[in-house]
């Protein structure tokens, strides 16, 4: 449970959001919700199906090797913070420095139950991949990064409670860009279905397309007169 | 010693893909790419810690295989991991002093770093012929519901094995011009472990498995024939 709770405070506070307050995240959050729902609903005349204003995808891009380093910094800055927080057993003597001292360098099996390993494990490497899929990563390069943000976590600031885990080193970035890629194809077509009830599916299930990092969100807007018809196309970015 | 080979491990771990992460991922050639599917295996094991004629019994399990590799042009460097479940049937241990015999279930991780050859053999000009091989670090958990008999062992405890064995697999590959339009694979696979540890674990609480017993153990060994069948994701 404590894993989970890091993982959402980390994905919640990641680059863009204001890192001040909580305030202001609730603010930004509340923003960007009314943001991704206030498209009117538009049906084809003709097949009297919706159609989405909003199209949602990725803009695959290049990041320089600063670029990366900051990321991964960012997040594994905040793990640093947000864990020894939810972890309080650290200051009662359970874990701890002496403990961190202890784990440091090991590599071991773990024996957690298939819950941790092949469901929450998973499913958080899924939404780090695909945090870093909404700020521009192409696949690959997601999951890379999800890669070592995972790895620098479970070798350097978990060993505070417990020694990284063989499994957790393989299957969080691993089966979570598996998951992560199934996740993102299904959250596409939702949210691009124009249907009310699948753009509410669509982001739950990849809530970094309403964070203010996210670079996919494209507005079209129709022109349908006979001498002006096409479309005009605009990058709705949000920083 | 230990600790700086692991932080040489942790080094490598971390520059490759750092390096790397601007690739381009279109291409199939000198480029990551990762691969999952399903497979079904035929799983044998076999124990020596009893000298009873029941210490051995074979089950079939399902699951999932993934793998993360570097592709060159025909030799790929990759790591594997296969998660396999299963029922077990009638299988001895010796828990301390007392046996544990039983029915209940098993679950398998295993992970291989591997070098994986891709042959000029192709079937039909479409299906290139591979072939692929590396040691292999696993872990088996056995969980026991039945027939408990005297010992004072129970459902919510698990006995597990670490161990370490080896892999060989041979698999053809759909031959296709660009990653994404996600090539099949289907391969056949053989796998033989050893023990060299022994767990007993305490799974009452699912969120804090404890370890109450841990020791050396060489009496374990199993293996087993496993049929993946997936696709390239990117």
């Amino acid at each position: 449970m404590n894993k989970i709770v890091l993982i959402l405070t980390v994905f919640v506070l990641f680059f863009g959001i204001h890192p001040n307050t909580f305030a202001a995240v609730t603010t930004n959050l509340n923003q960007a919700f009314q943001e991704a729902f206030k498209d009117e609903v538009v049906a084809d005349p003709k097949s009297h199906k919706r159609q989405s204003i909003y199209q949602y995808g990725y803009n695959d891009r290049e990041h320089s090797l600063l670029e990366n380093t900051k990321n991964i910094g960012i997040v594994y800055g905040l793990t640093w913070f947000f864990y020894p927080l939810i972890q309080p057993k650290i200051f009662r003597g359970d874990g701890g420095l002496k403990e961190y001292g202890h784990h440091f360098g090991q590599i071991v099996f773990d024996q957690d139950e298939p819950f941790w390993n092949g469901f929450v494990h998973p499913l958080t490497g899924s939404q780090l991949y695909l945090l870093y899929r909404a700020s521009g990563y192409d696949r690959l390069a997601a999951f890379e990064m999800t890669f070592i943000s995972s790895a620098l976590f479970e070798l350097t600031v978990e060993i505070f409670t417990e020694p990284a885990s063989i499994q957790d080193l393989y299957q969080t970035p691993v089966l979570g860009t598996v998951l992560g890629f199934g996740i993102e194809n299904a959250s596409m077509y939702l949210l691009n279905s124009g249907n009310t009830l699948g753009k509410i599916i669509g982001h739950a299930i990849n809530p970094a397309t309403i964070l203010p990092i996210y670079e996919g969100r494209t507005l079209i807007i129709p022109k349908l007169e006979d001498a002006d018809k096409g479309a005009m196309i605009q990058w709705v970015g949000r920083f | 010693m230990n600790i700086i080979k692991n932080l040489f491990f942790i080094f490598l771990l971390h520059t490759w893909p750092l390096a790397n992460a601007m690739s381009q991922e279109e291409s199939f050639e000198n480029n990551f790419n990762i691969k999952a599917g399903l497979s079904a295996s035929r799983v044998f094991f076999n124990s020596s810690l009893i000298s009873a004629e029941e210490d051995s019994s074979d089950t079939t399990g399902f699951g999932i295989g993934t793998s993360a590799g570097y592709k060159w042009n025909n030799w790929e460097l990759l790591v594997a991991s296969d998660i396999l479940f299963g029922k077990l049937e009638d299988l001895t241990f010796q828990v301390d002093a007392s046996k544990v015999r039983g029915d209940g279930s098993f679950r398998i991780f295993s992970l291989s770093p591997m070098i994986r050859y891709f042959t000029s053999y192709a079937l039909y000009n479409r299906w290139n012929f591979y072939v692929a091989a590396g040691p292999t670090w696993s872990l088996h958990t056995f969980i026991i519901t039945n027939d408990l008999g005297e010992s004072n062992f129970s459902s919510k405890k698990r006995i597990s094995f670490e161990n370490r064995g080896g892999s060989l697999n041979v698999g053809l590959e759909e031959v296709v011009p660009f990653k994404e339009t996600h090539p099949a694979f289907f391969e056949i696979g053989y796998s033989y472990m050893r023990s060299k540890r022994i767990f007993v674990v305490d799974a009452s609480d699912f969120k804090d498995v404890k370890t109450l017993s841990k020791g050396e153990s060489k009496g374990f060994y199993g293996h087993y024939f496993v049929a993946r069948l997936g696709i390239t994701l990117f």
